[in-house]
């Protein structure tokens, strides 16, 4: 038809137009068809698990990595201490076992013998300690082991970490998946940028090795079969970076990826419904809150923030906004972390309250602006909209001021002369499964520029958070998390407002997938097909 | 000729110069601040202090610039603060996905946009012209990521024909984004070679060469298309310029690793010298592509040559 249309405009040069469009068009699909040929030593589609993630792996080494389900892709390459389990106690992993000095400041690590390592060599104690005085030094993630004054190999199974104070939660903070053990001689001496390279010699004791890195596209990992907690299924682990949600998900119900993350509840629904996939809803460890400013501006009345916490329906906004699919939060920790109580949350919606609250304490015409970065955190937007609804009930006026994220994290590191920041809806989280991790920061010596967003000073939490951190007793440490979190309960420095959906789409016959709470994918050895 | 290529590569230095010196000004002007975008919300003010000083951002802006231009002069466009990794490296992994991306993108556009305008031009107001011209309108009223989604819904879930992403080794990987943001630029290509083609058919030496008796083929082709072509090549160039720099969107919607998105990803980090580097090479292809066009225009028209 195209012919005859162009044949009866120019004749024969219509002809020859057409005959350079199927000869385009010829090249295009032999090349097509000569790419679709495997390349040889090219494991089969069935022995590959493709994986694609919303997050760009910007590195291969963990220690220099951003990005919480980056550095889970990168943890198959090296491997962790010690793993969480569900309830956040910690498992053994390359190290088989731990012990405390009397006064508590020296933890001594016994690492499991005949650890094979990618680049052939066995593991031992001296790369367990370079690993980890590696993090302390140069990683972005330090300040978790900031405690740490001296790491020590005495012989070759044992490592030691000495602190100036004791801090209990030593052993559940080498579970943080950046917290990375590589083989020494795989790294030792070169730059950063060779080992962020296409052809990086980064090996460590994990189940897949690199193969192949591409920045912003894919990073290709073969089994190693030594693996020491058991042989790998897939043959080859593809990371893909796959920033857009929808892409993703056409990619996974194409066939073309295995496993996804970071999807919305509403496609979480859509997808439950095709029998040829699964949808996976593992615990998360972070929660939104919107912190208030607690030393000026109009929240700055404790009295003020615990009103409008009233008015804040959190249970209609995991049923209606996620679906079900998140959690509301009765705490600043996160549920299964030690020490952790929601006890205290005494907030259950009741607008009526709120409005007398607001008149006891004389406040009339209330209106104050939350910052926002869109797109950071899944359907924020949708929250803070119901938030504000919510508040216009009682006669509140809430504004939302959106940012671009890196506009708005320098808004909320102002120190409080200069800041304007009233509000400003965030995420918190605990990396290590102790609600000690989620609370620290409302010491007051962490004002901003620290983390402490909401100027929070309270002198009994700041006396409680001493004693908490440097208590040897684990039990006497957990009260005193949970009086902590008593205190923030009712001083309200921030309304805490539900835990993050972690989920995942993955096709329905993969199996032994695990996904820690913060998004982390763990050693990817047990992953299979069903057979 | 060699003397105008001469001028023309002349020019472009202070043109990229000024490009660097905005470029740096206003990358380093907007809010938000590399080190604590990097170091993230678990980062102590201490960390992000000594990011800054290792990125050398704790120094003045202008000696900031100084050092920048120093080692643009020695080709070394600097470290990207988010991978550690050269930027040049990074430039490279990425500019032939992008480069690719642009030269089928183009070549479908002109491939479509090309026929359809010289079928509507040559039967104005009838069937065809409408039909291409609606086509035509289709094509610039879509969005590219739109188009994208549904190609990928059509050709890779339902039909399974082709990846829904991603790259590899064979074209088949750029069949779909090469149309999706193709399709815009094919409408753009069809309306202009219209107008161009149908006002040049008007002009009397076309009715001179009818008169004439010559065959339709090469009154068009011999002379009415020469004319015509070159506003169509001018927006050919352009479109192809504007492809290198602007198909974040359709990058971002196969998953392809090219520069748009990756200048995007880029400003939300503030990684300054990616940032630098990029626009930099962007705006050296833009030159590139400009020359190339004018080069043409000789070429078609000796008048112009002269």
């Amino acid at each position: 038809m195209l012919g005859r249309m162009l044949k009866g405009v120019s004749g024969r040069s219509a002809g020859k137009t057409i005959a350079v469009l199927f000869a385009l068009i010829l090249i295009l699909s032999s090349l097509a068809v000569a790419g679709c040929a495997k390349k040889g030593g090219e494991p089969a589609r069935k022995d590959t698990l493709i994986i694609a993630l919303g997050t760009n792996i910007s590195t291969p080494d963990n220690h220099y990595a951003t990005g919480l389900p980056a550095i889970g892709a990168n943890s198959e390459i090296g491997d962790v201490l010690f793993r969480l389990d569900a309830n956040g106690n910690p498992i053994p992993w390359l190290a088989k076992s731990y012990e405390w000095s009397a006064d508590k400041k020296t933890l001594t690590l016994t690492i499991r013998d005949n650890v094979k390592m990618q680049d052939g060599k066995t593991m031992t104690s001296e790369d367990v300690r370079y690993s980890l005085d590696r993090f302390v030094k140069y990683s972005i993630g330090k300040a978790a082991l900031s405690m740490v004054t001296e790491i020590k190999a005495p012989d070759a199974t044992h490592v030691t970490l000495t602190m100036k104070a004791p801090f209990d939660p030593l052993v559940r903070t080498l579970a943080y998946t950046t917290i990375t053990i590589y083989s020494k001689a795989s790294i030792d001496g070169k730059s950063k940028e060779e080992i962020a390279s296409k052809n990086s010699p980064i090996a460590g004791p994990g189940p897949y090795k690199l193969v192949e890195f591409d920045p912003g596209d894919k990073m290709v990992l073969d089994a190693f079969p030594n693996y020491w907690a058991g042989k790998p299924q897939f043959k080859r682990v593809i990371f893909r970076m796959m920033p857009e949600m929808s892409s993703r998900i056409m990619a996974l119900e194409s066939g073309d990826v295995d496993l996804i993350d970071a999807i919305s509840p509403q496609e979480a629904d859509r997808l439950a419904k095709n029998s040829k996939l699964q949808v996976l809803n593992p615990p998360a460890a972070g929660i939104v809150r919107v912190y208030l400013n607690t030393q000026k501006g109009p929240l700055a009345d404790k009295k003020v923030r615990q009103a409008l916490y009233y008015a804040i329906d959190r249970e209609s906004i995991v049923k209606n906004i996620f679906l079900g699919k998140a959690e509301v939060a009765h705490s600043f920790a996160p549920s299964g972390t030690f020490g952790y109580t929601g006890d205290y949350d005494v907030y259950k919606y009741d607008p009526e309250k709120a409005k007398q609250m607001l008149k006891d304490a004389g406040v009339t015409n209330l209106k104050f602006t939350v910052l926002h970065s869109p797109g950071r955190y899944i359907l924020s937007q949708e929250v803070l909209e119901a938030m504000k609804a919510d508040f216009a009930k009682i006669g509140v006026d809430m504004t939302i001021q959106n940012m671009e994220w890196g506009a708005f994290s320098a808004a909320i590191k102002l120190p409080l002369k200069d800041t304007k920041m009233e509000a400003t809806l965030n995420w918190w989280r605990s990396v290590n499964g102790d609600a000690d991790n989620a609370i620290a920061d409302y010491a007051s010596k962490y004002w901003p520029p620290g983390n402490n967003t909401p100027f929070f000073k309270n002198d009994q939490y700041d006396k409680l958070f001493d004693q908490e951190q440097s208590e040897v007793d684990t039990a006497k440490r957990g009260a005193e998390l949970k009086e902590m979190q008593k205190i923030l309960m009712d001083e309200v420095p921030a309304w805490v407002l539900y835990r993050q959906p972690n989920l995942w789409a993955a096709r329905s016959d993969l199996q032994g997938v695990e996904i820690s709470a913060l998004s982390c994918l763990q050693p990817l050895y047990k992953a299979s097909l069903k057979k | 000729m060699l003397r105008f290529l001469f001028q023309r590569l002349v020019v472009t230095i202070p043109t990229l110069l000024v490009v660097t010196f905005m470029v740096f000004m206003i990358v380093h002007l907007i809010p938000g601040d590399p080190a604590q975008i990097l170091a993230g919300d678990f980062a102590t003010p201490q960390v992000v202090k000594e990011l800054r000083a290792e990125w050398g951002l704790d120094r003045p802006l202008l000696v900031q610039y100084g050092s920048y231009l120093k080692n643009l002069a020695q080709g070394n466009l600097g470290t990207s603060i988010a991978s550690r990794r050269p930027v040049t490296a990074e430039i490279a992994d990425r500019y032939h996905t992008t480069l690719s991306l642009a030269f089928w993108g183009t070549l479908f556009a002109v491939a479509l946009g090309l026929t359809a305008g010289v079928v509507a031009a040559r039967k104005p107001f009838t069937a065809w012209d409408y039909g291409s011209m609606t086509v035509a309108l289709v094509g610039i009223s879509t969005p590219v990521f739109w188009t994208g989604l549904i190609l990928i819904l059509i050709f890779s879930v339902k039909l399974g024909w082709l990846p829904a992403g991603g790259t590899g080794s064979s074209l088949k990987y750029l069949i779909l984004p090469a149309v999706s943001i193709g399709f815009f630029d094919a409408g753009v290509v069809a309306r202009q070679s219209r107008s161009s083609l149908m006002e040049v058919l008007g002009q009397d030496y076309v009715r001179t060469a009818r008169a004439k008796g010559l065959p339709e083929k090469r009154v068009i082709n011999k002379h009415a298309m020469k004319n015509a072509i070159i506003p169509v090549i001018t927006i050919i160039g352009m479109q192809f310029g504007r492809m290198l720099g602007g198909a974040v969107l359709t990058e971002s919607v196969f998953s392809l690793p090219g520069l748009g998105r990756f200048l995007i990803i880029a400003i939300s980090q503030r990684d300054y010298p990616v940032v630098q580097g990029v626009c930099l090479v962007l705006a050296l292809s833009f030159v590139i592509i400009n020359l190339f066009v004018d080069l043409t225009y000789g070429f078609l028209d000796p008048r112009i040559r002269q």
